[in-house]
């Protein structure tokens, strides 16, 4: 017997679908330079915004509203739960 | 006579929003009306604003933080966010690292000490907790305290029994209060 395990990777799905309180990387967008450098930073759901998770060096880009930026297909994959965020203090 | 240990803490030192840097981690000790309930809470300093971590409503510039007072969160200090379930917020826990120790060989000529480990194989299992002080080549433990034993005699440790100790150095300023 074969068995083959075809997966299609992490379920993506667009800002209006992350619950508040989530927490979600970005992992796609379309269209956008100054947006795609974005992909792979933590965001979380708060209001009508995905909130950049603060310390990953993002200067511009700290937070969008959902739905949002028009025109980009953005999509993102949410942390399941029990998943952690560590934001650790460097050097003083 | 009895040395009383407690209260041997680093000051903590209290700044506003625009006095921290950047990319710090800081505990919201002293809140204005604008961010009442906010206390206890950590929060990020980024270039703009003080960001709350994991709060519903998060961002505030730093302009609005006036007269507000942070602790930043010493080196090595962590903040976890941790996802929940549906319908619940964000979990966030504030980790401190303990105090720094260092080997009673390392103690420098003057400095003043608690003890925080005693190596198993030590014979004096009753110093930890206790107060040390360096003079030359002798590790003395302070005179009054209690050891476990009666003894309120100093012990006094030289060279050879230095490294049985580790130590959490008392910041400058420290009081000590002796009790009679």
């Amino acid at each position: 017997m074969r068995v083959v395990i075809e997966s299609s990777g992490p379920r993506l799905v667009k800002s209006q679908d992350v619950l508040e309180g989530r927490m979600a990387i970005l992992r796609s967008v379309d269209g956008t330079p100054s947006w795609a450098a974005l992909v792979g930073k933590v965001y979380y759901r708060e209001g009508h915004r995905m909130v950049a998770v603060p310390g990953q060096g993002i200067t511009s880009g700290t937070h969008c509203d959902v739905g949002s930026p028009a025109g980009l297909d953005a999509r993102w994959e949410v942390l399941p739960v029990g998943s952690k965020v560590i934001l650790e203090q460097e050097q003083i | 006579m009895k040395v009383e240990v407690g209260g041997v803490q680093e000051a903590v030192v209290l700044r506003e929003a625009g006095e921290l840097r950047p990319g710090r981690l800081a505990v919201l000790r002293k809140a204005n009306n604008l961010v009442a309930g906010y206390e206890g809470k950590a929060f990020a300093r980024t270039s703009q604003t003080m960001s709350c971590l994991g709060a519903e409503t998060s961002h505030w510039w730093v302009n609005d933080h006036k007269g507000n007072l942070f602790e930043e969160l010493p080196e090595g200090a962590r903040v976890v966010l941790e996802q929940q379930g549906e319908g619940k917020a964000m979990k966030v826990t504030i980790e401190q690292p303990g105090p720094k120790l260092v080997n009673g060989e390392k103690l420098l000529d003057g400095q003043w000490a608690v003890c925080r480990k005693v190596r198993e194989t030590s014979s004096y299992p009753q110093c930890l907790g206790k107060i040390f002080h360096r003079i030359y080549e002798q590790l003395i433990c302070l005179d009054g305290q209690d050891c476990g034993d009666g003894r309120t005699r100093s012990l006094v440790f030289g060279p050879s029994g230095f490294n049985q100790f580790d130590f959490e150095l008392l910041s400058p300023g420290t009081e000590l209060k002796v009790v009679l």
